[in-house]
């Protein structure tokens, strides 16, 4: 069925007419609410136009400047401006993660790019404590894409490292530390196998996400299949899993496995969007995680039971004041601000 | 005034600004689900239509982003699996500005301004001159019809015309 064409025009007129009025002090709520629960289309033109008015009032001088700059750009600028740089030395390239983000933006991430690529040059060069291994570290708050030189494309969140090796016969990757998403080229002449803590992980093409902790691995499957097997004194056992798309495993360090079914895929590959996605959730594993990204002010909880609390969201990884306000909300919680920290406590 | 009061209106201010804006994120997202719109304006409605003695709320604005943001939250806990919408806009704005998001302005919000700000952009330039000389400078559309060479009346009517076309590109879903 096709819904019939709207036509917001009188109502959203009369809305702002209502918000007008009350904005020059002479509103009447009680008829305000009687215009409101004639019909339902009355409460969303009024929402529309107060999200409306309320936004353009909240605009800045210096945006309104911008804006004028932006008017002027757009007669110019239409084309599109998806530039991918991949830049290759000898056996991977890597560039910044570039999520849209529009073309005057683009020379300060290129800059950013060219400068981790050369320090990641340099550390392959100098500091390669695995020989034959290739080392590719990120730092905190650090992400990067990085192109393998099978067309494979690895992901990796903040904080970690991963080791690449590649021969004739096996693709093999090391994930020493931290979380990484694998999309996998396909070529079944080469497995692609990953090696975390004790456990292999092979892929003949496929995408999935691998996150190490010290404690556990846990595995994400979005495409394809994997399978796992234990790693004993450098030579592969049995096949002990065979993980599908939508399947989730849970890696103990004792080699034991938890099957998990994925219930929200998008949640799993968030991070590259520098998106923290919470679903019922402890406030002790929220921070941690915001943690991983912001190396001051660090988030600590002075409270076990205030730790175990469970909330629902989705941060922007950077915007740890989207928590702190978030927490402010609740009646009995204070937030401390301090150089090195953030404490969140309960009241007295 | 006590000192703790004021902390306390402080407080009430900022949790007021992160409904508002909790609300104006869900309603100002380009590729909002209409249907979603839909029956959350619908049970709004059904709650405002149950205030009994709407002459008692002293802040009706407040209010009803308050019912909206309410709404919202439990609309979101029954929708569980919802869509994860990458703020681009957000992260670009704190890569460029990674000292400082001022502390009570939450990335989303400069999200959707800069979403705004891109909408006003294509807007011919009287619609959008009236619409920031009367919404953010508060100036009459008498007055401003004298600066732009228009009269009153034809102002309004711009002005009514450039809010339509914002509402419309809001909804391009």
């Amino acid at each position: 069925m096709k819904a019939p064409e709207r036509d917001y025009g009188p109502i959203l007129h009369e809305a702002v007419n209502w918000i007008d009025r009350f904005r020059n002090g002479q509103g009447d709520t009680p008829a305000l609410f009687r215009w409101l629960a004639e019909s339902p289309r009355h409460v969303e033109e009024f929402l529309v136009a107060l999200s409306l008015t309320d936004t353009i009032a909240q605009l800045d001088p210096d945006q309104r400047a911008s804006l004028q700059g932006l008017v002027s750009s757009l007669d110019h600028s239409q084309q599109s401006s998806e530039v991918v740089v991949p830049l290759r030395p000898r056996s991977f390239s890597t560039f910044p993660m570039t999520h849209g983000i529009p073309f005057n933006r683009r020379a300060g991430k290129f800059v950013t790019g060219c400068v981790a690529l050369l320090l990641l040059v340099a550390a392959w060069y100098f500091a390669d404590p695995a020989r034959g291994w290739e080392q590719i570290a990120t730092e905190t708050g650090d992400q990067r894409a990085v192109v393998l030189d099978d067309g494979s494309v690895v992901h990796m969140n903040t904080q970690s490292t991963v080791r690449v090796k590649f021969s004739d016969r096996v693709r093999d990757v090391q994930l020493v530390s931290g979380e990484a998403m694998f999309t996998v080229s396909h070529d079944a002449q080469r497995p692609f196998r990953v090696h975390v803590d004790r456990s292999i992980i092979r892929a003949v093409g496929t995408q999935f996400n691998i996150r190490h902790d010290g404690t556990f691995t846990r595995v994400s499957v979005l495409e394809g299949v994997v399978e796992i097997t234990r790693d004993e004194h450098g030579t592969s056992g049995s096949e002990v899993a065979t993980l599908r798309a939508g399947e989730q495993v849970k890696i103990a360090a004792d080699g034991s496995l938890t099957r998990q079914i994925l219930t929200d895929g998008s949640a799993v590959g968030a991070w590259r969007e520098r998106r923290l996605v919470f679903h019922d959730q402890t406030l002790q594993d929220i921070v941690a995680e915001f943690n991983r990204y912001t190396r001051k002010p660090q988030l600590r909880i002075d409270s076990d039971a205030l730790g175990q609390r469970r909330y629902t969201g989705s941060f922007n990884a950077h915007d740890i004041d989207a928590l702190v306000q978030l927490l402010s909300l609740e009646r009995d919680v204070v937030v401390e601000r301090h150089a090195q920290e953030i404490v969140i406590r309960l009241k007295p | 005034m006590s000192a703790g009061d004021a902390k306390r209106r402080v407080f009430v201010a900022a949790a007021h600004e992160l409904y508002a804006q909790d609300v104006r994120n869900f309603f100002l997202r380009r590729l909002r689900n209409a249907q979603d719109v839909r029956e959350l304006t619908q049970e709004v409605w059904t709650r405002l239509l149950r205030v009994q003695r709407p002459e008692e709320i002293i802040e009706p604005f407040a209010y009803i982003y308050r019912a909206a943001a309410n709404v919202l939250a439990e609309f979101r806990m029954r929708q569980r699996k919802e869509r994860v919408e990458f703020d681009s806009a957000a992260a670009e704005y704190i890569s460029e500005h990674p000292d400082s998001p001022p502390a009570n302005d939450p990335a989303s919000r400069l999200a959707i301004q800069h979403e705004i700000q891109q909408a006003l952009a294509v807007l011919p330039a009287a619609y959008r001159e009236i619409l920031l000389l009367r919404i953010c400078d508060g100036v009459s559309f008498a007055d401003i019809g004298k600066r732009l060479g228009f009269s009153a009346g034809t102002t309004e009517q711009y002005f009514f015309r450039a809010l339509q076309r914002l509402r419309a590109l809001r909804t391009e879903d």
